[in-house]
């Protein structure tokens, strides 16, 4: 599915280009460092000869390798799922598909080696919570699946299982609910790629909920293969504000 | 007037000074290693602002008992200088009265916590970043890098805005259109500028204003939500944006004119050429 994920030797000297769907990203090494050339570089049906010359050179040494590797946006996503109801005492799980984006490390997978990390969607940016103390996201849009096998997974995208658990006594109607990815995990399952299960409980519009991450038997398989680890690996099980409910900004305005 | 100016420069006057150099030099030195090594162990969380107060508070209480210490190696008796102090302070109050309010004004300023340093703010017509917050004034860097003191009493009794305060800003637009223009439409290609620049927040909404009947065309704001770092470069991009599309589509923005009759509502003006 994404041939091009994986470790790879190159010979000062050698170019490569790394294609899939309208993702290209051109690579040259050279003695002691590697030239990027970034999918904005590419013209239309000039994917054969590209010009290096526009690429961005790093100095790295005198390591051969280099390791394409997918990875969860660097902010979280807000869901907006404004035709999502829960009841009291009710669980719902839906999927959702994350894009992905692409990490170019050499050497070896380490924070210090990565060269570049490039989204293979720009994704719209949004805002978690109040103007005055929110936090930064990216927005995913309000599609949803009920069932797995209902997806049809575009390319560079993961797929996120959400589970919500209404532990109050009123209806929850789910507006904005973001999606802490920095927690996550990818793995891969056959040819898909799969985040860390979302498991939420939430207690009341004005309690604070909890979100846990984790490894789901059920979506992952008995022994998925984990191909990133999160960016912040300190908890599994965070209380914070998980859901957030749209006020008009504008009322006292008009 | 005849000055011995031997009796002064006796052996006893010359140890003295010299002692007082090197307290005054030793001192200095310890109340700037102190600063310094408190500075380096506060948490790295804590604002600018709050680990300048600390390093000040040190600086001026280290000063104050260098200070101390040489008057009583001057052996000079503070006794009548505090039994003067009434006189004194009447007559330093009245000499310094606007250093004093800037002081007071600046203790103010910085229990409010209206803004701190790094923040971007508006005083009157000047903006800039607090660069510093001192004793008698704050001083702002401006965008084209210049240093700007202000009063810490001028900054207490003038409306000011602070423009970083909050993680994210609404940028507003005033867009003008001719009276002949489809409306629906004009908001149309309004929201959809907004929508498609990736930088433009998606929530809070864009909010698109009929503003105005305006002398030359109808006015409209367009107030798009943004992160305060991304500022100006939203604001260069929807402005191209908008004026692309208002290009593509034939949307006229006007200029100022002004439409005269001659007398009858279709007719147009006579115009008589002379050969």
């Amino acid at each position: 599915m994404y041939p091009f994920f994986g470790k790879y030797q190159m010979m000062p000297g050698e170019t490569r280009i790394f294609s899939s769907g309208n993702f290209s990203l051109g690579v040259k090494r050279e003695k002691e460092g590697w030239i990027l050339l970034y999918p904005d570089c590419f013209r239309e049906g000039e994917n054969t000869n590209p010009n290096f010359s526009l690429g961005e050179y790093f100095q790295t040494g005198k390591s051969n390798s280099l390791i394409l590797s997918p990875a969860l946006p660097v902010k979280p996503l807000v869901f907006k799922g404004s035709q999502l109801h829960v009841s009291p005492t009710q669980k719902l799980t839906f999927f959702l598909t994350i894009p992905i984006t692409i990490q170019v490390y050499f050497s070896k997978i380490l924070p210090e080696n990565l060269l570049k990390e490039l989204p293979a969607k720009r994704l719209s940016d949004t805002w978690f919570g109040e103007a005055f103390d929110g936090e930064p996201a990216f927005s995913l849009g309000s599609e949803f699946f009920r069932k797995m096998d209902q997806l049809e997974i575009p390319s560079f995208h993961a797929v996120c299982p959400v589970t919500i658990f209404n532990n109050s006594s009123i209806l929850l109607e789910v507006e904005r609910l973001i999606i802490r990815v920095e927690n996550m995990a990818i793995y891969r399952k056959e040819e898909k790629l799969i985040s860390s299960q979302v498991a939420i409980e939430y207690k009341g519009k004005e309690v604070i909920s909890s979100a846990s991450f984790n490894y789901s038997k059920i979506h992952h398989g008995e022994k998925a293969e984990i191909v990133t680890r999160p960016r912040i690996e300190a908890s599994t099980n965070l209380l914070k504000i998980n859901f957030h409910f749209i006020k008009n900004l504008y009322r006292q305005e008009l | 007037m005849n000055f011995d100016w031997s009796e002064f420069f006796t052996f006893a006057t010359l140890t003295k000074t010299i002692r007082i150099l090197i307290i005054l030099a030793v001192g200095i030195a310890i109340t700037y290693t102190i600063a310094y090594l408190v500075k380096k162990v506060l948490p790295v969380k804590w604002s600018r602002q709050r680990k300048m107060i600390i390093n000040r508070v040190i600086q001026y209480t280290g000063f104050v008992i260098v200070f101390l210490i040489i008057i009583s190696e001057l052996e000079i008796n503070l006794a009548p200088i505090f039994g003067a102090a009434g006189i004194i302070g009447l007559v330093v109050g009245v000499a310094s009265q606007t250093s004093i309010g800037n002081i007071i004004s600046g203790f103010f300023l910085i229990s409010e916590k209206s803004f701190e340093i790094g923040d971007v703010i508006r005083l009157g017509d000047k903006t800039g970043t607090v660069f510093s917050i001192d004793l008698l004034s704050i001083k702002i860097r401006t965008f084209d890098n210049l240093l700007i003191r202000l009063p810490n009493q001028m900054v207490i009794s003038t409306e000011l805005i602070n423009l970083t305060r909050f993680p994210i800003r609404r940028m507003d637009i005033l867009i003008s259109v001719a009276y002949k223009e489809d409306l629906g439409k004009v908001k149309r290609i309004l929201d959809q500028i907004a929508r498609q620049n990736p930088q433009c927040l998606d929530e809070p909404v864009p909010v698109i204003i009929f503003q105005n009947f305006g002398t030359s065309g109808i006015e409209i704001l367009l107030g798009i939500w943004v992160e305060k770092s991304n500022f100006l470069t939203v604001k260069n991009t929807v402005f191209q944006e908008i004026k692309q599309a208002f290009d593509q589509e034939g949307i006229e923005i006007p200029f100022p004119h002004v439409s005269l009759y001659a007398g009858e509502n279709t007719q147009p003006i006579p115009v008589l050429v002379k050969k």
